[in-house]
C-alpha cells in the first residue's frame, strides 16, 4: 500500500505549513526536522499508516489468543481503532488503501491465525462451514472497523474545515493591524 | 516507487501512474467482494438463528460443573414429556388424544423421559452417545447444587419448576413468564444433576417437548425404521402410546414416529428398549437427513429450522455454525449410541426405580471421554507405594468427597493429606460408596499414587479424570476408609456384593471396551436403518 504509507498529515495542516513535498510512494528515511524551540530526540513520533492498519489488529488477535478467547473483542476493539485511525493519519491519496483495508485486515487475521494458531479440519464439507463461520463472525468487525475509517474521515473534514476557519480569521486580523495607516498630509 | 515531485499549493497534481490505479482498483474490488460475501452469510445466518429459544440454565449449572479439559463437546438431548406448549397452556385435547397417543394434558408433568448425552471428541474421533434411563434413581439436584434428595432421574426438572413456582409468584411472576422461568429452574436442576450422575461437563443441551418432537417427525417424514419383532401397544386410558408395527422396516408418519419412540409395553425389555427405539429413531433421521442432502441445502434446512425455533429449547451459549461443523461426525457413521447400565430394579417411595451405581456409571464415561488417556492403571498395589514418612510428597491439590455415611471423615483425611505436605482443596460429600477411590486429573499421577499409599494399601490404584482439573487428586471415602483403610483388611476391589462387578476403579479400567456393561445392544448411526425390538 504504498499510497497510505506517505507522509501522515492532514491537508489543511500540509496546507498551512511549511511541508516538505510528498509523493503517494514512501519517502526515503531522513532525519526529521527539528522545530525550533524544541529540545533535539523530543520530536513526537507519528506512526505510519500501514503500521497501524496491520499491527493493532494482529496484537488484539495475539491478546485474544493468550486470554484464550480467539478473535474476540480485542480483536474488534483494536481493528476498528486502528481503521479509525489510519483514516486521521492518512493522506487524501492513502484514502485509496486505508478504506478498503478493514475488510481485507479482518479476512487475513482470520484465516491465518486460525489456520496458524489453531488445528482447523478444511477436509470435506468443514471447508465451507469453516469459512462460512469466519465470515459470519468476521462481519461485524470489517463494517464496524469501515464505520469507524468513514466517521474518523468525517471528523477529520470537520476539524480541517475549523482549523481553516480560525487560520483564516486569524490571517484576516493580522492584515488589518497591518493595513497602513495614511499620514495625513502636513502640508495640504 | 519513484518519489515524484508534488505541487501542493499550484498547478495540477501529476497523473496517477496506471499501475497504481490498477492497484486501487484491484484492492476496492477485493475489499468489496469480501464485505459482501461476509455480509450476505451473516445476513443468511442471523436470519436463520434469529428467533430461536434460548436457555440460560447452563451457565448457572456450569458453576458447579467439572473444569473443561479440552475442546470435546458434550450435548445432552432432553425428551421432556410434558402436553404443554412453552408457554404452560394445555395443547388441545383432541391433539393430544388423537394425534400424540399421549392421555391428557394433566399426564406426564414435567419429566424428562429422554436424556442422551453425545460426547464429540474434539479430533474428529468417534461420537460417543449415552442414553440415561428415565428412571434411574440417583441422588437428583437443584440447579445452584443443593441437593433434592434421590428420585428416579426424570424428576429432577419437574420438581425443581414445582419449587421455583411459588416463590416466582410470590414475587408476581405470572402466566407465560412463570411457566418460562420456573422451566428454567427445571432445565439447571436437570443439567446439574446429570453432570453430577456422569462426572462430566455439559457443554449444550437441547431440550425438546411432545409437541416439538411431533412438530419436527412432521418436517421429516415418512420415516423409514426398522423392527426386529412385530409389535403393539394400544393406546388406553393414556397408558399405551398407540403403536402398531410389523417385524422388518416400517415407514412411519409424525404420530407413528411418536408411537415409536415412546412405546414401552410389550417390550422384551420394558421401558429399557425405548431408549434404544429411541437411538434407532435418530440414527433413521439422520440417515434419511443425508441421503436427501439437508446438510447441504439451507432451503430445505430453513423449513427445519422453523420448527427448531417454535419447539426446541438451545442453551444461550449455543453457536449453531460450531454445530454445523460437527455435522458431518454425526452424519459420518462415527455415532454408537450405548443405554448406559443399570443394576436392577426396585421400589423406591413405592415406585420402580433402576437402581445403579453411580460410581460404575462415572468409570464408563470416563473410558470413553477421557480427555488423555493415561496408561490404564493396574490393579497391583504395589504401583500405590506410600510415601516414605517425612519424604517430600509431589505437590497437588487434593479434593476430599465424603461417600462413607461418616460425618467429618472428608475433612479429617484432608487435613492428614494436608499434614504430609500436600495442598488443600475442597471437601464435600459423594454418592455412598463401599470403597475408597483416588482420581488424579492432568499431571497429577505420580502424586495420586503417594496419595493413594498415603490412605492405605487398601485402597484402589489411582485412575485419571479428565473431569479433574490439572494438578489436582481427588479421593471419594468409602465405607472402607470408615473401617480404616489404612489397615490390610479393607475390602479388595470387585469383591463379592459389589453390584455388576463395579466394586473397584482398578479393575474396571483393566475391562477391554467392548467388555462395558452397557444395557442392550449398541446402535450404531451414519451405517443405515438400525433394527431394534
Amino acid at each position: 500500500m504504498p499510497e497510505q504509507l506517505a507522509q501522515p498529515q492532514p491537508e489543511s495542516a500540509r496546507q498551512h505549513r511549511t511541508a516538505p513535498p510528498r509523493s503517494e510512494s514512501p519517502p526515503p528515511r531522513r532525519q526529521p526536522e527539528r522545530q525550533p524551540g524544541r529540545p533535539p530526540g523530543r520530536s513526537p513520533v507519528r506512526p505510519r499508516t500501514g503500521w497501524v492498519l496491520l499491527a493493532l489488529p494482529v496484537f488484539g488477535a495475539a491478546l485474544d489468543e493468550v486470554i484464550g478467547s480467539p478473535l474476540g473483542l480485542l480483536f474488534a476493539l483494536c481493528t476498528v481503532l486502528a481503521s479509525a485511525w489510519a483514516a486521521l493519519l492518512t493522506t487524501r491519496r492513502g484514502l485509496w488503501w486505508v478504506l478498503p483495508a478493514p475488510p481485507l485486515v479482518v479476512a487475513a487475521v482470520t484465516v491465518l491465525s486460525q489456520l496458524l494458531l489453531h488445528d482447523v479440519d478444511l477436509s470435506g464439507t468443514k471447508l465451507a462451514t469453516t469459512a462460512l463461520k469466519w465470515a459470519v463472525t468476521g462481519f461485524p468487525v470489517m463494517a464496524f472497523s469501515l464505520l469507524a475509517a468513514v466517521s474518523a474521515l468525517g471528523l477529520r473534514q470537520v476539524l480541517v474545515r475549523r482549523v481553516a476557519v480560525r487560520s483564516g480569521r486569524a490571517a484576516r486580523a493580522v492584515e488589518a493591524r497591518q493595513v497602513p495607516v495614511p499620514r495625513r498630509n502636513h502640508h495640504g | 516507487m519513484a518519489e515524484r515531485p508534488r505541487n501542493h499549493l499550484g498547478g495540477r497534481p501529476p497523473a496517477t501512474p496506471p499501475l497504481l490505479k490498477a492497484g486501487r482498483i484491484a484492492m476496492a474490488t477485493a475489499s468489496a467482494g469480501v464485505l459482501l460475501v461476509s455480509g450476505v452469510s451473516w445476513f443468511t445466518y442471523n436470519s436463520l438463528v434469529d428467533g430461536l429459544n434460548t436457555s440460560d440454565a447452563l451457565s448457572v449449572a456450569q458453576r458447579h460443573a467439572p473444569p473443561k479439559l479440552d475442546n470435546s463437546i458434550n450435548l445432552l438431548l432432553i425428551g421432556l414429556d410434558s402436553r404443554k406448549d412453552m408457554n404452560g397452556n394445555d395443547l388441545p385435547k383432541q391433539f393430544v388424544e388423537q394425534d400424540l397417543h399421549a392421555g391428557s394434558s394433566d399426564i406426564g408433568g414435567y419429566n424428562t423421559n429422554t436424556l442422551i448425552m453425545l460426547h464429540i471428541p474434539a479430533n474428529g474421533g468417534k461420537v460417543q452417545a449415552f442414553s440415561i434411563p428415565r428412571d434411574d434413581y440417583v441422588e437428583t439436584l437443584n440447579g445452584d447444587g443443593s441437593s433434592q434428595g434421590h428420585h428416579k432421574i426424570k424428576e429432577a426438572y419437574g420438581l425443581a419448576k414445582a419449587a421455583a413456582e411459588p416463590r416466582l409468584k410470590a414475587s408476581g411472576v405470572s402466566g407465560a413468564d412463570l411457566e418460562q422461568q420456573s422451566r428454567e429452574a427445571g432445565r439447571e436442576a436437570t443439567l446439574a444433576t446429570v453432570q453430577q450422575f456422569l462426572g462430566i461437563r455439559i457443554d449444550h443441551f437441547a431440550e425438546v417437548n411432545l409437541l416439538g418432537f411431533y412438530d419436527i417427525a412432521k418436517v421429516v417424514q415418512p420415516i423409514t425404521v426398522c423392527l426386529k419383532h412385530a409389535t403393539k401397544d394400544p393406546a388406553m386410558t393414556g397408558q399405551g402410546s398407540g403403536a402398531d408395527f410389523h417385524a422388518g422396516y416400517n415407514t412411519l408418519d409424525a404420530a407413528q414416529a411418536l408411537a415409536f419412540v415412546r412405546q414401552r409395553h410389550n417390550l422384551t425389555n420394558g421401558d429399557l428398549d425405548r431408549t434404544h427405539r429411541q437411538q434407532a429413531f435418530i440414527s433413521s433421521v439422520m440417515y434419511k437427513l443425508k441421503q436427501e442432502g439437508l446438510f447441504g441445502d439451507l432451503g430445505k434446512m430453513q423449513g427445519l429450522l422453523d420448527v427448531v425455533k417454535k419447539d426446541v429449547v438451545l442453551d444461550a451459549q449455543w453457536n449453531i455454525l460450531d454445530f454445523a461443523q460437527q455435522v458431518p461426525n454425526l452424519t459420518g457413521g462415527k455415532v454408537v449410541f450405548n443405554t448406559l447400565p443399570i443394576q436392577g430394579f426396585a421400589t423406591r417411595n413405592g415406585e420402580s426405580v433402576n437402581l445403579v451405581d453411580a460410581t460404575q456409571i462415572q468409570r464408563i464415561i470416563q473410558r470413553l471421554t477421557a480427555h488423555d488417556p493415561s496408561p490404564e492403571p493396574t490393579p497391583s498395589s504395589s504401583s500405590a507405594a506410600p510415601a516414605p514418612a517425612g519424604a517430600p510428597v509431589t505437590p497437588a491439590t487434593v479434593d476430599v468427597l465424603n461417600g462413607s455415611g461418616v460425618t467429618g471423615l472428608a475433612a479429617e483425611k484432608q487435613k492428614t493429606l494436608v499434614d504430609a505436605g500436600w495442598s488443600p482443596g475442597r471437601t464435600g460429600n459423594a454418592t455412598a460408596r463401599a470403597h475408597t477411590v483416588v482420581r488424579y486429573g492432568a499431571g497429577a499421577q505420580k502424586a495420586a499414587k503417594e496419595v493413594a499409599g498415603k490412605l492405605g494399601g487398601g485402597t484402589a490404584a489411582p485412575t485419571a479424570s479428565s473431569a479433574l482439573a490439572a494438578g489436582h487428586v481427588e479421593v471419594i471415602l468409602g465405607k472402607d476408609a470408615a473401617a480404616g483403610a489404612g489397615s490390610a483388611g479393607a475390602a479388595a476391589p470387585g469383591a463379592p456384593g459389589a453390584p455388576g462387578g463395579s466394586g473397584g476403579s482398578g479393575a474396571g479400567s483393566a475391562e477391554p471396551a467392548s467388555s462395558i456393561p452397557f444395557q442392550g445392544s449398541a446402535v450404531d448411526m451414519g451405517k443405515g436403518i438400525p433394527c431394534v425390538d
